[in-house]
């Protein structure tokens, strides 16, 4: 009997910090009652609409604050670089309330990690719209904002994610969906055009992760390289996951890849380059955005060296940009170095701010159509040199359509060139 | 000729490392019955408690990973005491479900200490290609790999010898048997039990510290140990030399279809498909494994 309680105790035990640290993450910021959700709903609903042309923000609405969703990846397969992105939303959230808050309102950022499982971001989603009545998301992954860009069309919620999926960049069919730089198939489509300048007709490869976003750019890619005259030997799948990648890479060796973009998170890039180091592969490997930052750079060590990334966002030790001076400025109130940050928390820095700067623009109450309008409205909006100057029309939601490639040298990216599309 | 030569190689490098994981499962469950789904996580775990020596403490290498390994022993021990004693004598699958809540727990345990940021350890090996042979037999390996290999084959042997020569591990060996006439010798089934948590959690953390110097460590890691349960299966669940075999097969078998039959299809994936359908067609001749117990019951 005694062992029998015991027993169930321990179930118990472990079932509570199952509940508590399982499911892969961190409980959500704001743990709100249904009730307070709907009384907050309430004062937002009660807010009244400005008439346009009026004073940015009336009195009756300073008071009340702005909802926006936060759906991020701390603990699943892209977690090694959504961390550091959602610390960029989150902390510039936080600079904008300790500056005030925008027109005087300040922002409750509603988030949690749903650990790259799709179905958890869509149940996440509704949460958020449904019950904590955000109006506009900072989502993640291209798998679950595709999955769900019917929904986020049909709840005008404008949402501005980590994925730069093509499929995201038309209005006529995503017309809520915006993208901060230029789509993994543009970066592609640019690096392509670095290589055909470099060797006309090299042989070229692609190195890609099965998953909605690995697959994102593939075909474009080929399409591009086709019609530069390059030659597409093929691609190769490394998992997210994956600790070793040595018949991929003697693939690429055996096809004769001179060059080969590289669509993957931090983890998959430190063992491909790794591998291709170790069988002494010649191949230039080029990553486009998820696929280089410091993270590479520090765990790939000497096989990190001579290799390119497709770079939209500035790294932090970048500090002659005037919105890094903003970044460094919050970081050091809060006794935090710039020097710890990596360029995906840019990344996250910037794709708060393009939100937050539509809401500032917005005349009369900020609802999602209100949002979309002001975004649709930048032209060459300047983000501090933090990334190229975005740009969105009711035709097209890709932000950019330049980019910058750099090169490692001596454990660090340099500047290599400007990219863009004609 | 190279590229088969290349494969294999690769395949024995990273069949050492499965059989080493295999090796974890087997332990467990011909001492109690039990599959631990914390596998992977008790790699992920050696990996990082690794790091800490090497890394943090800036402890010489090969200290830092006996340190590891001492560490991962005292682990298995530590949740053998407080999780899985309390199960002696209740049904198997009650204890597989605490293996999984214990999985869970170390792995936010692990979040909530390291984060999600992949690390590497400090250089040790050189990240320059050692050419093993030339012409058409023209072989590339890491050090790490090489060492990797060394370490799994050093651990295996000791531990074979363990089983076969000391006085626990032939008190383990006859608790796997048969635990009631364990019992009724004079064997602390208690004791056989913990340290075969020790042990097991010991090799999966050898595993861990040789995958993190590989390519470095992330916490996605830990999926590796239900990319390995397979191994064990084909292996045979209850046999240490299936554990050994079955990961070296696999190792080789997913090298050669990635080499051979994934340039053939388009997408690829063939290299993560190939073990489970050999596992399939072996299950089907050999429904208890390559290596297995075969167990016969007259009704």
């Amino acid at each position: 009997m005694v062992r029998k309680v015991r027993v169930l105790g321990l179930l118990a035990v472990l079932a509570l910090a199952t509940a508590a640290f399982g499911c892969g993450g961190k409980p959500a910021a704001k743990q709100e009652t249904p009730a307070q959700a709907g009384q907050s709903g309430a004062q937002q609903k009660a807010a009244p609409a400005q008439p346009s042309g009026g004073q940015a923000a009336a009195p009756a609405a300073a008071g009340a604050t702005i909802k926006l969703g936060g759906i991020f990846d701390l603990t699943g397969g892209t977690g090694d670089v959504g961390t550091p992105y959602s610390e960029g939303v989150r902390d510039y959230v936080d600079f904008v309330n300790t500056k005030g808050g925008v027109n005087g309102r300040k922002i409750d950022l509603v988030w949690q990690d749903y650990a790259y499982k799709v179905p958890q971001a869509v149940d996440l989603y509704k949460k958020l719209v449904t019950q904590d009545k955000v109006v506009a998301i900072y989502g993640w992954g291209t798998g679950d904002t595709e999955a769900m860009k019917e929904l986020i069309a049909k709840d005008k919620i404008p949402y501005v994610s980590g994925s730069l999926s093509e499929n995201l960049r038309d209005p006529s069919k995503t017309p809520y969906n915006f993208l901060v730089a230029a789509t993994y198939s543009d970066q592609a489509r640019m690096a392509l055009k670095w290589i055909a300048q470099q060797k006309p007709g090299a042989k070229v490869g692609f190195v890609y992760n099965d998953t909605p976003f690995g697959k994102s750019p593939l075909g474009d890619a080929r399409e591009y390289a086709q019609k530069l005259g390059l030659n597409w030997v093929g691609e190769v799948v490394v998992a997210l996951n994956a600790t070793e990648a040595a018949t991929q890479m003697l693939e690429l060796q055996k096809k004769g890849a001179e060059y080969a973009l590289i669509q993957e998170t931090t983890n998959a890039t430190v063992v491909t380059l790794k591998e291709a180091k170790k069988l002494g592969l010649k191949t230039q490997f080029i990553g486009l955005n998820w696929a280089a930052d410091e993270g590479v750079v520090k765990n790939a060590g000497e096989a990190a060296e001579g290799y390119i990334g497709v770079i939209p966002f500035a790294f932090p030790y970048e500090t002659d940009r005037p919105g890094m001076k903003e970044i460094q400025e919050y970081l050091s109130a809060k006794g935090k170095k710039l020097e710890e940050k990596t360029q995906k928390y840019v990344q996250g820095w910037v794709s708060a701010k393009v939100i937050v700067d539509a809401i500032a623009q917005v005349k009369g109450e900020v609802t999602g159509e209100s949002i979309k309008a002001a975004l649709e409205s930048f032209r060459n909006h300047d983000l501090g040199g933090l990334a190229a100057p975005v740009t969105f029309t009711d035709k097209d939601h890709a932000g950019a359509k330049t980019t910058r490639l750099y090169q490692v040298k001596n454990g660090r990216f340099e500047p290599l060139a400007e990219m863009s599309l004609d | 000729m190279e590229l088969l030569l290349q494969l294999v190689v690769q395949g024995i490098v990273v069949g050492s490392l499965y059989a080493l994981v295999a090796l974890g499962f087997v332990l467990i469950y011909k001492s109690s019955d039990v599959i631990n789904l914390a596998q992977g996580e008790f790699l992920l775990l050696g990996a990082y408690i690794g790091l800490v020596f090497a890394g943090s403490l800036q402890v010489p290498f090969l200290l830092a990973v006996l340190l590891s390994l001492a560490a991962a022993f005292g682990t298995g021990l530590l949740v053998e005491r407080l999780v899985l004693r309390p199960f002696i004598g209740e049904p198997a699958i009650s204890v597989i479900m605490a293996t999984l809540g214990l999985s869970m727990i170390i792995r936010s345990l692990i979040h909530m200490i390291w984060g999600t940021a992949p690390r590497s350890y400090p250089p040790v090996f050189s990240q320059e290609p050692i050419q093993l042979a030339a012409g058409p037999y023209r072989v590339l390996v890491s050090e790490a790999h090489l060492w990797t290999l060394a370490a799994a084959v050093i651990l295996l042997v000791a531990l074979t010898a363990f089983f076969r020569y000391s006085i626990t591990g032939i008190a383990m060996r006859a608790s796997a048997d048969d635990q009631q006439a364990a019992l009724s010798m004079g064997i602390s089934v208690k004791r056989v039990l913990a340290v075969t948590w020790g042990v097991a959690a010991m090799v999966s953390g050898l595993g861990g510290v040789m995958l993190g110097n590989m390519n470095g460590i992330t916490p996605i890691l830990s999926s590796y140990g239900l990319k390995v349960l397979p191994v064990a299966i084909l292996g045979g669940l209850d046999s240490i030399p299936g554990a050994i075999a079955g990961g070296f097969v696999i190792g080789i078998l997913e090298n050669l279809a990635g080499g051979y039959l994934d340039p053939l299809v388009p997408g690829g994936g063939v290299k993560e498909v190939a073990p489970f359908a050999f596992l399939l067609l072996v299950l089907l001749i050999r429904p208890y494994g390559l290596f297995g117990k075969e167990i016969i019951e007259r009704v």
